[in-house]
């Protein structure tokens, strides 16, 4: 009994079922990529019964047992198999937008993907201000590099950008393009309560022509704002997107379409309070990615490489001595020519 | 194609030259049975070394190295396989039949870099890092090791064809061509791995994910996949010679659309749209 079940894990550790698998793994990524499906059943089904032959074949194929690197490989491939199952468990993936001046809020975060077993509640303690925000620019509105300071919990200033992320609790905030300017305002309620807000307006200066927005005072009162940049886009010269000393203005257009123009610390009478435009600063996208295993996936990977870089530098040294060992032995040269 | 062409094109087009000149010696020496390999390798050494000016010339021009634009890889990988396989040919005597079959690809591909369009394009803010450099560097290795892959395997498949007398009898034989062009196949196999590692860092930090199915990811996994395929199929199977030829030539097939076709007809961030 227990023989017949070794014997038949043995025929799971066959190279036939291997060539099978991979054969049937191309398939789906094609299947996959031709369909823009990209979590497919076609490309799951085949890594499963892949990494079942890898486990039967670490386990059972002797040739895999006896050459240590290629073991190595091996099992790092399956140790990435089981690492990939973890982090669709684990791993989340978001974005959020954090105004200038602004401390980071978990609630305001858009969550793209999220494993089962991913604990939201650890972000809840990621902690920084937005400080400021600069993009460099050149001819042709070429986007250069992006420069995003942060203001951490221990006063700490840091500044982060491409290739330079902000980690924090395992999270990692990366800026994206997505950034734009944002109106702070204050409303003023006639019981003497003021409440502090900002108007993000759409990324720039890609939406450069549609810097609009809508927002509902608290008092129900739907309005209208279009910000009015000073300065316009100059694509023929380098320029810098920055978030200080921007200067502009606000239209205001209220429910019945009457419109308002509203410079930095002006204000409109409503009929239940008061709208102060406060001033212009910028918002910054970022993206959010947490995965626990991403050291783990790099060590695995690095690793099986390693093995199997040991295993082909053996077997071809090994090969290479034999050759001219026989060809020394036949009275042979190295062949050096074509002819 | 424009017929003036700026001073790194010159040096494109003596490279095409001196690779061309390395092609027909190397064609001749199997015809007239001589020995040419000095003629070979001092041509293809310098094609090389015109590679190298040109790029140099272009670096300085725009200040990025050849990263971006189908002229710019075509370019850097004109200097790169040429580069690695003078290495090869130099070094591994017993590869030096490949050279019937890479030295004309080389000089193809040269008048293909100067047929594209080398309007230089700035480089993006993600492209200033040095894992950018890893990522390419053991990917040219990849692609360098492949090609001469090719060029062996090429010879037993062009053996296999009626009429080829003169290939059939000079050696080496198709056994040892057949072996070191897997030995080939498989430190490719190990730098394609590096390849796909690095790109994955350096996704992750230029773009915050490792692995996101783009075109060029999609594409060179697939090349990844195919490596494998063939690697193990060799153990698996008593092929023919010729059919495992054809694996190797399938994987560069793959390879080669990998690395110029694909993140020229795809949009993303390999591409530099950001």
């Amino acid at each position: 009994m227990f023989e017949s079940t070794i014997n038949r894990l043995r025929m799971l550790a066959s190279l036939k079922l291997t060539l099978l698998g991979i054969v049937a793994l191309l398939a789906g990524v094609l299947l996959a990529y031709f369909s823009q499906e990209r979590s497919s059943v076609w490309i799951i089904l085949p890594l499963v019964m892949l990494a079942v032959n890898l486990l039967a074949a670490i386990l059972f194929n002797p040739r895999i047992r006896q050459n240590s690197g290629l073991l190595m490989f091996h099992i790092c491939l399956l140790m990435i198999a089981i690492l990939s199952l973890l982090s669709q468990l684990t791993s989340m993936k978001g974005r959020v937008e954090v105004t200038q001046g602004a401390a980071f809020d978990a609630g305001s975060v858009t969550v793209t993907e999220q494993g089962a077993w991913h604990a939201f509640s650890s972000l809840q303690q990621v902690e920084f201000v937005q400080g400021d925000i600069e993009v460099d620019y050149s001819v042709g509105l070429r986007r250069g590099p992006t420069r995003s300071q942060l203001q951490l919990s221990d006063n700490n200033m840091i500044v982060i950008g491409d290739n330079l992320a902000f980690e924090s609790r395992g999270y990692r905030f990366y800026t994206t393009s997505n950034k734009g300017f944002a109106a702070m305002v204050n409303w003023h309620a006639k019981d003497g309560s003021v409440e502090h807000g900002s108007i993000h307006f759409p990324s720039y200066p890609l939406y450069d022509w549609k810097q609009q927005n809508q927002w509902q005072a608290p008092t129900g009162e739907q309005l209208a704002f279009q910000l009015m940049i000073d300065t316009p886009l100059d694509p023929e010269h380098d320029w810098l997107l920055q978030s200080v000393d921007r200067d502009g203005y606000l239209v205001v257009t209220l429910p019945g379409g009457a419109k308002h123009t509203l410079a930095p610390g002006g204000t409109i009478e409503l009929d239940n309070g008061l709208l102060e435009f406060e001033a212009i600063r910028m918002w910054m996208g970022y993206k959010i990615f947490y995965d626990p295993w991403l050291a783990w996936f790099f060590a695995a990977a690095l690793v099986g490489v390693a093995g199997i870089a040991w295993h082909y530098s053996l077997k071809l040294s090994s090969a290479g001595n034999r050759r001219s060992a026989e060809d020394r032995k036949a009275g042979r040269g190295r062949v050096v020519s074509t002819t | 194609m424009s017929l003036q062409l700026s001073p790194e094109q010159a040096y494109v087009l003596i490279a095409i030259v001196a690779y061309s000149l390395a092609a027909i010696a190397a064609w001749a020496a199997v015809f007239s049975h001589r020995r040419l390999d000095s003629i070979i390798t001092i041509s293809a050494s310098l094609a090389v070394i015109a590679c190298l000016l040109s790029i140099a010339l272009r670096w300085q021009q725009t200040g990025n190295g050849p990263f971006l634009t189908l002229y710019e890889v075509l370019l850097s990988n004109l200097f790169s396989l040429g580069l690695i396989f003078t290495v090869i040919y130099i070094t591994v005597p017993r590869a030096r039949p490949s050279s019937l079959l890479i030295l004309p690809l080389l000089s193809l591909l040269g008048w293909w870099t100067l047929d594209a369009d080398a309007t230089p394009v700035e480089l993006p803010a993600t492209y200033n890092t040095a894992l950018l450099w890893i990522h390419v560097g053991v990917g040219k290795v990849f692609l360098g090791m492949n090609m001469v892959a090719v060029g062996l395997a090429g010879l037993i498949f062009v053996r296999q064809l009626r009429h080829n007398v003169f290939l059939t009898e000079s050696p080496p034989d198709d056994e040892m061509l057949d072996d070191l062009a897997w030995r080939f196949m498989a430190v490719a196999f190990v730098f394609h791995s590096l390849m796909l590692i690095a790109g994955a860092v350096w996704a992750q930090d230029a773009w915050g994910r490792f692995w996101a199915w783009d075109s060029l990811e999609t594409w060179a996994f697939i090349t990844w996949l195919a490596m494998a395929l063939s690697l193990h199929a060799r153990v698996t199977y008593r092929m023919p010679k010729w059919s495992g030829s054809l694996l190797i030539f399938s994987v560069f097939i793959l390879a080669f659309l990998t690395f110029f076709g694909v993140p020229f007809t795809s949009v993303g961030p390999h591409k530099g749209i950001l």
